[in-house]
Formats: structure tokens, C-alpha cells, sequence
């Protein structure tokens, strides 16, 4: 069959005019017709200034960091930002509204970054919605559910992640699962939005119901553009119960920067507590002046 | 990053605006906490309350942070807005053992309704229908018999020194527009030469 086909059409071809287009070269060879070949350049008048091309300046390789004892910049004491967030928030529904602290670092650009997670004393937010990867109706499923996992599998959770359907905001996976994880490929959906399991992150365990208990109450935290910036605390906290929350979170941050610091140098530079609607505040790392006359119980309670 | 120069002086703007301005008051000890109920909209004459609230309520709030400021907010807008101030009763002995109060924190969705006073208190109602947050504050000053605090001469001196700098900004905009204009203009007319004229620049 294929020879006929082949054969009919070539006839198909010839049948079918060919367009006839004007070429030039058909009726005078190209060297001879210089004038249609070419472009005038002469009789356009050019404007004789040169463009001058302004050089940026290169990025310096450490984020710029002011000095603040320098310019002599206001810091004040956690009870004196309290008082002044606290008004700010006044009025607000307690779940709305959420301390963040934001501590920038004096860092290089580039480099290893700090990222990890932290278990409050005083946790921000408890009720975390967990899914773990691990074989099905395995007895590590049941073990997963009975340690307050929300979504439990493997090919149903892969698929149901594939479809957009995530309604977790955390993901264990167990060792076992773990090539079937790695074969599905959910880097792509799961990796923008930090949810990929690694065992870097310790988001691959062995013991599930143990990763499932840290992480319910932890939050995590990792340094972006220089700084780090994480939710510390809720409205009803007291001045006492944020105090715990901050020195925690510095306290690991010290750690980890002296830890990673042979070749790129990292230091805390300033810390700086907010509210969700509040104005940032400058810390200086006391609790309270003893000058001052409000005292920590006037801002604890009820707003 | 900004300068610090920049974040000090929006940190200088919001903190005296905190500190000084209508309902920069110290309130008696014998007010025991503040309660304010109206709509999230202000049909039906609530926007006096809300704006008391945006305006006011934080500045009460600095001065007095140990006065619970409740507010309750809903979506009936039929009821009238409604300010409930609980104060000490005099006639009632103080018990010996301070007693709990049993008030929720503050809502959007009509959760957190005034409570019945406690044994020890009586309550101030005022109703904040079609009123403005001005005369709300009045009011309350006058019930509670709050002290106005007048700004202090370094406040003064800082609100001034503000107005300066708004006013220096003002003109340096200014300077900076027309600049930018004149530099626009003269782009334009070279862009709209090189179209008619057939000129090239390269």
C-alpha cells in the first residue's frame, strides 16, 4: 500500500500550480542590482551624542545594616512596646491580631541561610492540620492517626495533592515512604510552598507519633532577604509569657548563627516587635524600666 | 532597607499621635472597664461609635492600659450602638478577695455581649445613636470625670517640629515634580521631533 500512497502524491504535487513569486535574483543576478540588495546609510543624518550608559553599582555583598547606636535610633523596653502595641490593637478579636518579631542579621548575601523550627514555651498557634506519608492501614497509619494526624496514605494523599486539594498545613513523611514520595514528584507543588518533607528539616522520621507531637506546637522560621521573621506570640500573652517566647527564639538564633559562622559570618543586628496592625518597634533587650510607672499586670488580661 | 531616618520619623508620627490629641485622658480608678457594642456598618447612625473607636480608643487605651476596652461589634444594625462603663460602687464594701471578671475579649461576629455588672459595680449607659465620637468622648469624660491631659511643652515642641518636616516635604515634592515635568516635557518634544522629522539616533 505505502508505494501507491507515496505515488499518488507526488501526482497530488504536480497537479497543485506552484505560486509564482518575483524573485529577483531570477531576472538579474544579485552582484549586478547593488542598489535593492543594499541599505543607504549616507543620506540618514545620525545624532552625533553617545548614549551614555550609566554603570549601576554592584550590589554590596552584605545587606547594609545602619548603625543604630550611631544614629542614636530610639529602642525601647518589651513593656513600654507593649503598651503602645496594645493600644494600637485595642478593640481587635484576639484571634485576628498576632505578635511578630522581626530580627535582622548582619549577613552576606549569599550563602547558607538559617531555617529551622522552634517549639515555643508559649505557643502561637497549637492546632497545626497534619498529614503523614506512610504505607496505608499499616500499623504506623494507625499510630499516625492516633497521635493527631489529619490525612493519612500514600497514593490518595499523592493524588489529592496533585489535584490542589491540600487542607494540611504541615507534612511528615516516614522513612519507608520515602522513594515512593521522591517517585511522585510533588516537589513542584510542594516545594514553593514548604511543605516538601526532608530529612534536612526532620520531615523524615521514623518515629511519626513523636514528629507529630513536636510539631504540633512548633512553629517555624527561616531567614529571608537578611532577616528573619516570624509570628512570636498572641494578643491575650502576657508581657512574661512573650518575654519566654522572644529569649527562646534568640537564644536558638545566637546558636545557629555561631554555628554557621567560618566562612559567612552572621550576627544578630537589631530585633524589632509588631503587631499585625501596629507600627514596628525597636527592642533594646530589656523587660522593663524600673522608672517606668506601668507596670507588667496592668498589660496582661483582657484588652 | 529604608534609613533609619525615615523609620524614626513615621515611628515619631505614630507615637504622638498615640500620646497626645482627643482622648489623651487619664480615667479614675474607680472605672473598671469599658464596654462598646455597635455594628460593623454604620447604617443606622454607628458611625459615630466606630470612629470613636478607630480615634479615640487608642489613646484612652495608651493612657489607661489597665482598663479593659471591650468591643463588640455585630451585624444588626436595628439595635442602637450602645456604651456600657462599669464603675465601682461606693455603697458596697470592697471584698476582701478580688473577684474575676467573666468577660470575653473583644469580637467582630456579636460574640462578646456587655455582661451583667458585678455585686460591686453599678454601670454608666449611654446610647451613641446618630452621635459623633466628639460628643461620645464628652460624655464620657464628663460621666467618668476622666483628666484631660494637655500635650507637655516637649510635645508641643515635637508635634511642631513635625509640622516642619511635613511642610519641608511638601515643598521639597513640590520642587521635585516640577523638575520631573520639565524632564518629561523635553522628552516628549524630542520623541515627538524624531517622528516627524525621520531623525534616527543611531
Amino acid at each position: 500500500m505505502a508505494p501507491i500512497d507515496r505515488c499518488m502524491a507526488s501526482v497530488a504535487k504536480l497537479s497543485l500550480a506552484p505560486t509564482v513569486r518575483p524573485s529577483i535574483s531570477s531576472t538579474i543576478p544579485r552582484f549586478l542590482a547593488p542598489s535593492l540588495v543594499q541599505t543607504r546609510h549616507a543620506s540618514v543624518v545620525k545624532i552625533g551624542r553617545k548614549k551614555q550608559v550609566k554603570k549601576a553599582k554592584p550590589l554590596s555583598k552584605d545587606f547594609k545594616r545602619h548603625k543604630l547606636d550611631k544614629a542614636d535610633f530610639p529602642q525601647f523596653t518589651l513593656c513600654e512596646a507593649l503598651r503602645i502595641l496594645r493600644a494600637y490593637e485595642v478593640g481587635k478579636p484576639p484571634g485576628a491580631v498576632k505578635y511578630e518579631m522581626h530580627v535582622h542579621l548582619k549577613t552576606a548575601r549569599n550563602g547558607p541561610v538559617i531555617k529551622s523550627s522552634i517549639r515555643l514555651p508559649n505557643p502561637v498557634q497549637s492546632d497545626w492540620q497534619i498529614a503523614v506519608v506512610c504505607p496505608e492501614g499499616s500499623d504506623i497509619a494507625n499510630a499516625a492517626v492516633a497521635a493527631g494526624a489529619k490525612l493519612v496514605g500514600e497514593e490518595t494523599l499523592f493524588q489529592a495533592i496533585r489535584d490542589g486539594n491540600i487542607t494540611f498545613d504541615r507534612l511528615i513523611c516516614h522513612e519507608l515512604s520515602e522513594k515512593k514520595l521522591q517517585k511522585a514528584q510533588l516537589g513542584k507543588i510542594l516545594g514553593p510552598k514548604g511543605l516538601m518533607p526532608s530529612a534536612r528539616m526532620k520531615t523524615v522520621v521514623k518515629d511519626v507519633a513523636k514528629a507529630i507531637r513536636d510539631s504540633a506546637g512548633s512553629s517555624d522560621y527561616r531567614e529571608r532577604e537578611g532577616a528573619v521573621r516570624m509570628a512570636i506570640g498572641q494578643l491575650a500573652h502576657s508581657p512574661e509569657q512573650l518575654k519566654a517566647n522572644i529569649e527562646a527564639v534568640m537564644k536558638k538564633l545566637r546558636a545557629q548563627c555561631a554555628e554557621i559562622s567560618e566562612e559567612n559570618p552572621k550576627e544578630v543586628h537589631e530585633v524589632i516587635l509588631s503587631t499585625t496592625n501596629g507600627p514596628g518597634i525597636s527592642l533594646n533587650g530589656k523587660f522593663r524600666n524600673l522608672t517606668e510607672e506601668i507596670t507588667p499586670q496592668q498589660l496582661s488580661g483582657p484588652m | 532597607m529604608r534609613t533609619l531616618g525615615v523609620r524614626w520619623n513615621k515611628l515619631r508620627r505614630a507615637l504622638i499621635n498615640l500620646q497626645t490629641g482627643p482622648g489623651a485622658a487619664i480615667i479614675p480608678p474607680n472605672v473598671t472597664r469599658v464596654h462598646m457594642d455597635f455594628a460593623v456598618t454604620c447604617k443606622g447612625g454607628h458611625m459615630g461609635p466606630k470612629k470613636f473607636w478607630r480615634e479615640i480608643l487608642p489613646r484612652l487605651k495608651y493612657h489607661n492600659p489597665s482598663i479593659p476596652m471591650i468591643v463588640n461589634r455585630h451585624r444588626q444594625n436595628e439595635i442602637p450602638p450602645k456604651m456600657t462603663i462599669y464603675v465601682r460602687n461606693p455603697d458596697v464594701p470592697e471584698p476582701s478577695e478580688p473577684q474575676s471578671l467573666q468577660q470575653p475579649p473583644s469580637s467582630h461576629a456579636g460574640l462578646s455581649k456587655a455582661q451583667p455588672p458585678l455585686p460591686t459595680e453599678k454601670t454608666i449607659e449611654l446610647d451613641m445613636k446618630d452621635k459623633h465620637s466628639s460628643y461620645i468622648l464628652e460624655y464620657f469624660v464628663a460621666e467618668t470625670r476622666a483628666q484631660v491631659l494637655k500635650p507637655t511643652p516637649e510635645q508641643v515642641q515635637e508635634i511642631q517640629s513635625l509640622q516642619d518636616l511635613a511642610k519641608q516635604g511638601e515643598y521639597d515634592r513640590g520642587v521635585l515634580d516640577k523638575l520631573r515635568a520639565e524632564k518629561k516635557r523635553e522628552k516628549d518634544m524630542l520623541a515627538r521631533a524624531r517622528q516627524a522629522g525621520g531623525l534616527s539616533e543611531d
